[in-house]
């Protein structure tokens, strides 16, 4: 379930013999304010909203992921040397505490206020970085204030729903290009991938490369470089409110840019506006690539509602690193229509059938 | 990456090389958690024990708490009754030593007058020694008894006054009455009793 300030929206996903399939997906419009930058500010709104949806698809299954974003989460990456050693040298407890540790040199907030976690990247073979080779050479590190998650999950529980995992938004987007990516023809296992999600008021970039070596299967494992927001860089920026639930039909016709994937359908939106935005967009993308730091060639993604917006795509085009490519993660199965607005919501509800005893 | 708080139960990630580290603390998790129930239990266990057997020994204590109460009202009772009776013997004993020394004024007495004055009784009647005889013997009776009450055998009899009655012209056969009285410092309510004093064996006629 993906939590955002337009709306909420909820992907249900099963794995029987015969592949995934789509449960069901949906959408449920919120009142303003009951979520901001991310955050969820009016519990029990959010939760009747929820019910409300999930009593529209008849969803019955309690376990619910959540993803978290905004400017409320917080994501580190150093170095992972001087940790702890090579990982299985130490016990998980003891590791988790040299990481917090650790980040407490690079975050300046109090831990104790914080809910946090970490992942181990693998570098692939070959890989120059510092570090054993098939060893983490970094750790990345996420975090976002205790209250904030504890919000989320209250809201999820007013739907009388159980919160397994409390996913970092970038995590979740790259599940759901992998989910996307088994659907499809596995392509490039290999290389930069960097992401961009277009909400209602905020957009997030983020840059991985992906670790195909990894046990992480398939798709490999995503090793987050860089994570860059802009707020207020979304799709009500650019005078685009979110539609209501987009029932399945066709594709939407018109617009569609050279080279767009499946036909999708870009947007054209008012001018005023939208120009700036599309440089702020285009902004956070050139600074998200410079954190990473990266040489390799960069294959953008967008997601979220903005995902059609053409003033988006024409900025990011100037950046010369390839037309970009909206993500569909229900592609092929069932939902009828591009859907890069429940990326999120896809890449949870993947997440969770990869997990032991998904289904 | 999950970031669901510690309190709520959760499941970690399904795939990566974290999952079964993660796993097996979960497991080792509750297995310490088992263990410690166990041990917690063991304790409270112990303590309930130790708590019976603190709440024996405080019952056990109060018992004897209340017998030493006991004792101690008895032995005061005890002490009481033993100064009593301390008190009742020294009265004996001054009573045995008044009784001794009248016995030895009478002998003084005896001694100290002549073969033909018949000293009959000697009576205490109150704060006053009566004595009495026969005729014509009250003038050598009163001279012994002031000879005696100087000497020191007796210190705390005084004798301050003697009166005679019938003393010159009575007939030898006739009795007299010496009647003084005697300064006595007892602090006995009843230091002796009337004590007789019977006729000499074979008579002692004048």
């Amino acid at each position: 379930m993906d939590l955002g300030s337009a709306g909420v929206k909820a992907v249900v996903l099963a794995h029987d013999e015969g592949g995934i399939g789509l449960v069901a997906a949906g959408r449920e419009a919120l009142a303003s304010g009951a979520v901001q930058d991310g955050a969820v500010r009016d519990a029990e709104a959010v939760g009747a909203a929820l019910a409300r949806l999930l009593a529209r698809l008849g969803v019955r299954r309690r376990p619910v992921s959540l993803a978290l974003g905004g400017s409320s989460v917080l994501i580190k990456r150093f170095p992972a040397a001087g940790i702890g050693g090579p990982s299985g040298t130490v016990g998980a407890d003891e590791f988790r505490d040299a990481v917090a540790r650790e980040a407490a040199r690079h975050v300046p907030f109090h831990l104790e206020s914080l809910e946090f976690d970490y992942e181990r990247p693998v570098a692939p073979a070959g890989e120059t970085a510092p570090g054993v080779r098939g060893e983490p050479a970094a750790i990345v590190f996420g975090a976002a204030p205790r209250e904030t998650v504890r919000n989320h999950c209250r809201a999820a529980d007013l739907a009388g729903r159980e919160v397994r995992r409390v996913e970092l938004e970038p995590y979740a987007l790259y599940a759901a290009v992998r989910l996307e990516a088994r659907l499809e023809a596995p392509g490039s296992k290999s290389g930069v991938l960097g992401l961009v999600e277009i909400g209602a008021t905020r957009t997030g970039v983020h840059v991985f490369r992906r670790c195909p070596e990894s046990a992480d299967a398939p798709g490999g494992a995503g090793d987050l470089l860089a994570s860059v927001a802009a707020p207020g860089a979304g799709t009500r920026a650019f005078g685009v409110e979110p539609a209501a639930d987009a029932p399945a039909g066709p594709a939407p016709a018109g617009n569609a840019a050279p080279g767009e994937p499946r036909g999708y359908g870009l947007r054209d939106v008012a001018p005023d506006g939208s120009e700036r935005s599309g440089r702020r967009i285009a902004a956070a993308v050139g600074k998200a690539l410079q954190e990473a730091a990266t040489s390799e060639l960069v294959r953008l993604r967008i997601s979220g509602g903005g995902a059609g917006l053409a003033p988006v795509h024409d900025r990011l085009a100037e950046l010369e690193l390839g037309d970009p490519v909206v993500l569909d993660p229900l592609a092929g199965l069932g939902f009828g229509r591009p859907a890069p607005a429940f990326a999120v919501a896809a890449g949870l509800a993947y997440q969770q059938l990869l997990e032991p005893g998904g289904s | 990456m999950n970031l669901l708080p510690s309190e709520i139960p959760q499941h970690r990630r399904s795939a990566g090389g974290a999952d079964g580290s993660r796993r097996g603390a979960f497991s080792l998790g509750v297995l310490f958690v088992g263990l410690s129930l166990a041990l917690i239990l063991v304790e409270v266990r112990s303590l309930t024990a130790r708590l019976q057997e603190a709440r024996s020994e405080r019952d056990r204590l109060s018992m004897l708490a209340a017998e030493r109460n006991a004792d101690e009202t008895q032995l005061r009772a005890d002490r009481e009754r033993l100064a009593r009776l301390r008190a009742v013997e020294g009265r004996l004993d001054r009573w045995r030593e008044e009784r001794s020394l009248v016995a030895g004024l009478l002998r003084g007495l005896s001694g100290a007058v002549p073969d033909s004055v018949v000293v009959e009784t000697l009576r205490r009647e109150g704060a006053d020694l009566r004595i009495t005889g026969r005729g014509r013997s009250a003038g050598a009776v009163a001279e012994a008894a002031g000879a005696f009450s100087r000497m020191e055998q007796v210190g705390d009899l005084e004798l301050l006054w003697v009166e005679q009655v019938g003393e010159v012209d009575a007939p030898p056969e006739q009795r007299f009455s010496l009647a003084g009285s005697v300064r006595y410092s007892s602090a006995e309510p009843a230091p002796f009793e009337t004590i007789e004093v019977g006729e000499p064996d074979g008579g002692r006629e004048p």
